[in-house]
């Protein structure tokens, strides 16, 4: 079943960039999908994009959410339809501590302090959001408010980037584990696919200045990129024809 | 140990909208020209005295040689109609190393209409005593076009330590004057706390601290919310006189609805000194506008004086980052706002800091017509 359908999607900033164009996607219930693209191709912009950030004016096309076409609603709203983001680079907000985020989104007081445990974050709690947290533990607080909304779709910007090897499985597993036992489904953005060995993908696509230009088997994108790196995706067999 | 329960319902409720009501080690309350509550904890009867300054100066002739010491009589209008006509006022006296650990709580009410309210109140701080003061300065729900005139003089001996918190809760309508001297000698403490969060017409204030004592230490923090089209000119100066002495002063403002607010600050420095000022203002309207004018003056070569300001719009990151937590947009912003002018900032007790925060809680429910 589809969960999500993006058609036809442009998306301009709001001193009329155009960032995103042609943006196709079906994502079905239960499924991972995985995306990548070099630096500054649009992969964060999309996933920005889809929760709704009013940087990110959608000029043509719509986004379906369980049918549901969401393309126009805020931010707020449609988390509450239930998707939900792990931002790439979190803003730091003095003064608003981590604890009361944790308290503001958590359905279940029990299980999120279970959870802040899990991911080594107790000692922060007390803490102002972000402030002076180090990378790693910036993925961590994100990843944990994630899997804390309770998210039928997630989007996981980059949770792999800076991350040490123990974090990274401890991040994976999570994601993997939260996915399964919720039957949702989830689009990470990896450069180096580190996560992949620790949650179930199949399908990946890739992005190249603003567009999708090819989708197919995860493992053998990555290993194409790994080897030919992004120019090499120009001229793939793989690559979609409008 | 006594609670303010024997209070009358309607003054309860005025106190506690400017976080007064807790325990207190003795309290004041002026109702126009009455005295309506003065006690004093049994356990700090021998280590404090709190009274109304008009009984103050019969019972206490020694007090007139620092009544109208910091400033002269004629000064200016205000001065004068507070020499010609007092209403009242508080003295307080913290003797010699004195320490009171519950807050000692004062509040000015204006219960009838049209009412000019003029005060003088008297703090002496005795060498080595320790306190905290918390004054709230309020009115009647019914009460209109009220205006409060108050001058406040504050000694400290030395090595005494002294907390000065205070918190206007004024109706919209309300004209406020207060006018504050504190002279400190040699390794004396004083922290100044300011803290505005409701509408007023029209409040115009810059307190003077005189660090004249060696080592002596001075801190003025300023949390305003400005509200509608309240008009707000605060600001802090202090003179830094005694070889070695500090001051600091910190200002939060939140400018909301079509308010102006003006904060200024001003480092005199006169001796070997160091001094430091902060101002950060957030608007949120587009309506609002925030001045901020530090001011550093140094007469001395071995005076060390930095400021640093910013004032601007709240980062729109982080309001789209706390949407994506499924906060509204306001819900964002009061959000931000409370961390932005957090009590913890005023570096009070924790007991007060609760206190606080609870009135804070109550007026920053910033709705879509406060926001742009
Ligand atoms: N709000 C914005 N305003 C203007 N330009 C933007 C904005 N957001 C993104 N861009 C631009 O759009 C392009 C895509 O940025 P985006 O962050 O989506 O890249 P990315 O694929 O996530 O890159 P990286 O791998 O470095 O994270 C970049 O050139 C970026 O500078
Ligand atoms: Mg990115």
């Amino acid at each position: 079943m589809t969960l999500l359908k993006i058609e036809n999607l442009e998306v301009k900033t709001e001193e009329k960039k155009e960032i995103l164009k042609n943006i196709n996607m079906n994502i079905n219930s239960g499924e991972i999908i995985i995306l990548f693209g070099p630096n500054g191709s649009g992969k964060t912009s999309l996933l920005k994009s889809i929760i709704g950030l009013p940087n990110y004016k959608k000029t043509k096309g719509r986004i379906l959410f369980n049918g549901k076409d969401i393309t126009e609603k805020k931010p707020n709203e449609i988390q509450k339809e239930g998707i939900a983001l792990a931002f790439q680079n979190p803003p730091e907000i003095k003064g608003v501590k981590l604890k009361e985020i944790i308290s503001i989104i958590s359905k279940n007081s029990v299980e999120a302090m279970h959870a802040v445990e899990e991911l080594k974050l107790k000692k922060f709690l007390e803490r102002d959001i972000n402030v002076n947290f180090s990378g790693g533990e910036k993925k961590r607080a994100e990843i944990l408010q994630l899997l804390l909304m309770e998210p039928k779709l997630l989007l996981v910007d980059e949770p792999d980037s800076g991350v040490d090897i123990e974090s990274m499985k401890l991040l994976g597993k999570k994601i993997n584990d939260y996915v399964k036992k919720k039957k949702a489904s989830a689009i990470i953005i990896t450069h180096q696919g580190e996560i992949l060995k620790h949650v179930k993908a199949k399908k990946g696509y890739v992005m190249l200045d603003g567009e999708i230009i090819c989708s197919g088997n995860v493992k053998k994108i990555l290993r194409s990129i790994k080897k030919n790196g992004y120019e090499r995706c120009m001229n793939c067999k793989m690559l979609i024809k409008k | 140990m006594y609670e303010l329960q024997d209070v009358n319902k309607k003054i309860k409720k005025s106190l506690k909208k400017v976080g007064i009501g807790n325990k207190s080690s003795g309290s004041y309350v002026l109702d126009n020209e009455n005295i309506f509550l003065n006690l004093i904890n049994e356990r700090y009867k021998k280590k404090l005295v709190i009274t109304d300054i008009r009984e103050g100066l019969k019972k206490y002739p020694w007090i007139k040689k620092y009544f109208w010491k910091l400033i002269e009589k004629n000064e200016n209008n205000l001065t004068k109609k507070i020499n010609n006509d007092l209403n009242g006022g508080y003295f307080i006296w913290i003797k010699k190393d004195a320490k009171i650990n519950l807050p000692i709580s004062s509040c000015l009410l204006i219960s009838s209409d049209n009412y000019e309210q003029k005060v003088h109140n008297l703090i002496i701080a005795e060498e080595g005593s320790e306190a905290k003061i918390l004054t709230g300065c309020t009115e009647h729900n019914y009460v209109n076009n009220a205006k409060h005139i108050g001058l406040t003089e504050i000694f400290l001996e030395k090595n005494a330590k002294l907390n000065f918190t205070m918190v206007h809760s004024w109706k919209e309508d309300t004209i406020v004057r207060p006018i504050t001297r504190v002279e400190l000698k040699e390794k004396s403490e004083f922290v100044n706390n300011y803290v505005c969060l409701t509408k007023v017409k029209d409040i115009k204030m810059n307190p003077k601290i005189i660090c004249k004592g060696k080592n002596s230490k001075a801190i003025s923090n300023s949390i305003i919310l400005s509200k509608k089209d309240s008009s707000i000119d605060i600001g802090t100066t202090i003179d830094l006189m005694g070889e070695n002495s500090n001051g600091e002063i910190k200002s939060r403002v939140v400018g909301s609805g079509s308010s102006k607010t003006i904060v200024r600050g001003r480092l005199n420095g006169k001796n070997k000194c160091k001094g430091h000022m902060e101002c950060n203002g957030i608007l949120i309207s587009k309506d609002a506008s925030i001045h901020a004018i530090p001011e550093l003056d140094a007469k001395n070569n071995k005076a060390e004086l930095s400021h640093e300001a910013s004032v601007g719009k709240i980062n729109q990151k982080e309001i789209d980052y706390l949407m994506t937590r499924g906060l509204s947009k306001e819900n964002a912003t009061n959000l931000i706002i409370s961390g932005f002018i957090n009590a913890n900032f005023l570096k009070l007790p924790k007991k007060i800091e609760k206190m606080i925060s609870l009135v804070f809680k109550k007026h920053l429910n910033l709705t879509e017509k406060h926001i742009i």
